[in-house]
């Protein structure tokens, strides 16, 4: 059951509005007009016959706000028409950053950010995942693959097409038409397939894909071309 | 006055009133009302542990049998409330453990929890059924086993997203023999590896499981013989699901979760390996519930998954799921109610998938049920919030990040005002609502005027000046909870609608431009609101009162000032509580 706190109720008598620079003794009046309100409140919701023949008087009981000051329609009057300019604690004070920017934006909860993103990721140490990106030639979106999901160039292969496929009506089943380039450690660019899947699995870093007959120019060139 | 109604029969009647409101509606209706309903309460919720002391609520409500108690506030989960701010449950369970002999349950969220309140919880409760710590911290495994050890009744042990210290495994075989009440056991959220004999014992000893989740230590290989001991569960969360592909494995499986008739509900998934996909086929067309939210998984693996799971209500992905399996989301589960699609690459400076707003429109459009939304995504238009305002005015909970924070319509490069004010139009009964890209005070127009059932509402990198704040302050009526980071709101819409913050559970400002002042004001003048600033820079009085503050929390309370404060909370109402009191 939900525990109702009893905190409406100041708020259900009629109070009168006190400027920002009202003393506190204007508020103490209230206060105690308030607390004698309420004593004739809860008298009267006592009296149950009272409460149905008084029923009319409700309308005393709405809602009010209480202002602790005026609100007259202009924001920020102080300097309407330039209140982007206004201080925020932002603009004083910008080291509270991550990585990417803001701290705790985008609003992903720091489990899931351990869970998925490896983020502080000092407790799993076992992780079977391994992601590289990938890029196809002609492709504005790249993927993130998980390389531990293959286990040979050819299923590597065939995956990668089949995801690229739909964003790329020319593309076929058949392998053969592209070539899959693989920065290494050191970020040179390799064809991948020269060297045994474990040591790919080594050292791969990122993966390109190309269309054939292109090929020949890219076989000696470096990351800071082709990137 | 005397009625003619004896107690047993009122109380009787109230035990019907299921509803929290309900029962807070009939202890209002007059003394005697208040003295029965106060005696019979069995269930307690405290949406704030700091808005109410444990006495009070011992003092009021005598005969409680299960509490849910929620601590720091929602900001909290993503770390933008700092470590050690509070929200300690130690002082309640102590206070419980002498006047609640007979408690059965506690559900805690956003709590910190020792090892030592775990103990007493163990030790205090004769009849304890129900221990739930969703987004908790500040236990360790040892925790863990004194309940197991000590709670002969056990039905629910439930970790939710929980940091746990985890310094053994072995915990899970302090359950006794004897134990076998388990209805419901979660331990998803352990990262090192458990005792597997132990639980594979526990599980086979448990005829009422229902639900279990275990976790990522747990390897596939595992799965076929829990599952053999447990084939009545409805809800069911893997460990790690992936393994060396090999038919035997896999045909092993699949004949397991096919022996589970009952199963509604699956989650887990991590590290998934898509050729183990299929032997969970054999369930798919009994599933309401898929949690593949921790699954990297790709298109076309997913879409055929999700495409046969056609009595779907709740849906939680990655964006690997992008726009064309969405499409066939919307086509194949007509019953969906609850949707979420989480960033798999949150950081990346592009999108490494290609989920827009259109995968979201899709589904508006094609299930007529769905009402709670949340939805990762890189770009949005007015024209597609409007489809979707339209298609669901049903929605209850509504939101939408964008990860790009004021990014505008992409199409018209204008703020999304209207897209959210069709939201807020259209949807009568919006209850939850948060919101992310461009948008003006114009939009909190909208929602001052359109939003009234709304309770909770997310602001982030928006409005232009304290008249957005003022119109969600002055117009939303139900409003409850309201979280603001980096928005030009200060001092004047706050100081405004200072009497609604006691209407409402809690605010949160963080990189707003509310002056210390006014903080100190607001303490000052309405003392039933406790007025905290966090600040990690140092004392905010070092500076001057116009100064903004770093992090603001303003709630209501019964209970007076909190007085564990951590060196950077600094209360405001430290020199006047006592004087207005």
């Amino acid at each position: 059951m939900e525990l109702e706190l009893a905190l409406a109720l100041p708020s259900y008598f009629p109070l009168k509005s006190s400027d920002l620079n009202g003393n506190v003794d204007s508020f103490d009046d209230n206060f105690s007009e308030m607390k004698n309100d309420m004593i004739s409140y809860i008298n009267h919701k006592s009296n149950f016959s009272a409460a149905n023949s008084d029923y009319d008087d409700s309308d005393k009981f709405e809602r009010k706000t209480l202002p602790l000051l005026v609100w007259n329609g202009q924001p920020n009057d102080e300097q309407v028409g330039d209140h982007r300019k206004r201080t925020t604690f932002q603009a004083c004070y910008t080291e509270f950053k991550e990585e990417n920017g803001v701290v705790g934006w985008p609003p992903i909860k720091s489990w899931r950010k351990k869970q998925i993103h490896g983020i502080n990721n000092d407790v799993i140490g076992r992780r079977n995942s391994m992601y590289v990106k990938v890029k196809m030639e002609g492709v504005a979106i790249g993927r993130k693959i998980n390389l531990r999901l293959y286990d040979s160039y050819q299923v590597l292969t065939n995956s990668l097409i089949q995801m690229f496929a739909k964003s790329d009506q020319s593309c076929d089943e058949n392998g053969t038409r592209f070539t899959l380039l693989y920065q290494d450690r050191e970020g040179d660019w390799m064809l991948a397939g020269d060297v045994p899947w474990q040591t790919f699995m080594e050292t791969v870093q990122r993966i390109q894909i190309l269309r054939n007959g292109k090929r020949g120019r890219i076989n000696s060139r470096k990351s800071s071309d082709i990137s | 006055m005397a009625y003619s109604f004896p107690e047993e029969v009122l109380e009787h009647v109230f035990s019907f009133l299921s509803s929290d409101q309900d029962r807070n509606s009939v202890s209002l209706v007059c003394k005697s009302w208040y003295e029965i309903e106060r005696w019979c309460r069995r269930r307690i919720f405290v949406g704030n542990c700091y808005a109410v002391s444990p006495s009070l609520m011992i003092r009021r409500f005598p005969e409680v049998r299960s509490v849910e108690l929620k601590g720091k506030p929602h900001f909290a989960d993503f770390n933008l409330v700092p470590e050690g701010w509070g929200a300690y449950v130690h002082p309640w369970i102590v206070a419980m453990s002498r006047s609640y002999p007979w408690l059965e349950e506690i559900r805690l969220k956003r709590m910190v929890i020792t090892d030592e309140s775990l103990e007493l919880i163990s030790k205090s409760f004769k009849n304890f059924k129900v221990l739930v710590l969703s987004s908790c911290d500040g236990f360790t495994t040892d925790g863990l086993a004194s309940i197991a050890a000590n709670c002969r009744n056990i039905r629910e042990l439930d970790l939710g997203e929980s940091e746990v210290e985890d310094l053994s495994g072995h915990w899970l075989s302090h359950f006794p023999d004897s134990c076998t009440s388990l209805v419901s056991l979660n331990i998803a959220c352990l990262a090192s590896e458990i005792s597997f004999l132990a639980l594979e014992r526990l599980v086979a000893r448990s005829p009422n499981l229902r639900t279990l989740r275990i976790n990522r230590a747990v390897p596939l290989e595992k799965l076929p013989n829990l599952l053999r001991h447990a084939s009545q569960l409805i809800e069911f969360g893997t460990g790690a699901y992936s393994a060396d592909v090999r038919s035997d494995v896999f045909s092993n499986l699949t004949e397991a979760f096919s022996g589970c008739k009952q199963l509604k509900g699956l989650s887990g998934f991590w590290d998934v390996v898509p050729a183990y996909l299929p032997a969970i086929y054999p369930v798919c067309s009994r599933l309401t519930s898929l949690n593949l939210s921790y699954a990297t998984s790709q298109n076309p693996d997913l879409g055929k998954l999700i495409s046969q799971c056609h009595n779907l209500q709740r849906l939680w992905v990655l964006d690997y799921i992008e726009d064309i399996g969405l499409e066939e989301l919307a086509a194949n589960c007509k019953d969906l109610q609850e949707l979420r699609v989480f960033p798999s690459d949150p950081f990346a400076p592009e999108p490494n998938a290609t989920l827009t707003e259109q995968g979201l429109v899709a589904v508006s459009d094609g299930c007529p049920k769905l009402q709670s939304v949340l939805y990762f995504c890189r770009q949005m238009t007015n024209a597609a919030l409007v489809t979707i305002a339209r298609n669901r005015p049903n929605m209850i909970r509504f939101r939408l990040c964008i990860i790009e924070p004021r990014s505008p319509d992409y199409l018209t490069l204008g703020p999304l005002d209207t897209g959210f004010g069709a939201i807020v139009e259209n949807c009568k009964e919006l209850r939850r609502l948060s919101l992310s890209g461009l948008l003006t005070d114009r939009v909190f127009e909208y929602i001052g005027t359109h939003a009234k059932k709304l309770e909770m509402l997310s602001i982030a990198f928006a409005g232009d000046s304290d008249l957005g704040l003022h119109h969600v302050l002055s117009g939303c009526e139900s409003l409850r909870k309201l979280e603001i980071r980096d928005c030009p709101f200060g001092d004047k819409a706050l100081l405004a609608n200072a009497a609604k913050l006691e209407t409402m559970r809690s605010l949160w400002m963080s990189s707003c431009s509310v002056s210390f002042g006014a903080c100190k004001l607001l303490a000052q003048k309405i003392p039933r609101l406790n007025v905290e600033v966090i600040d990690e820079r140092g004392p905010p009085d070092t500076r001057p009162e116009s100064c903004p503050v770093e992090k603001l929390y303003i709630y209501r309370t019964v209970a007076g000032p909190r007085f564990d404060t951590p060196g950077f909370v600094w209360r405001m109402d430290e020199d006047t509580a006592v004087r207005l009191s």
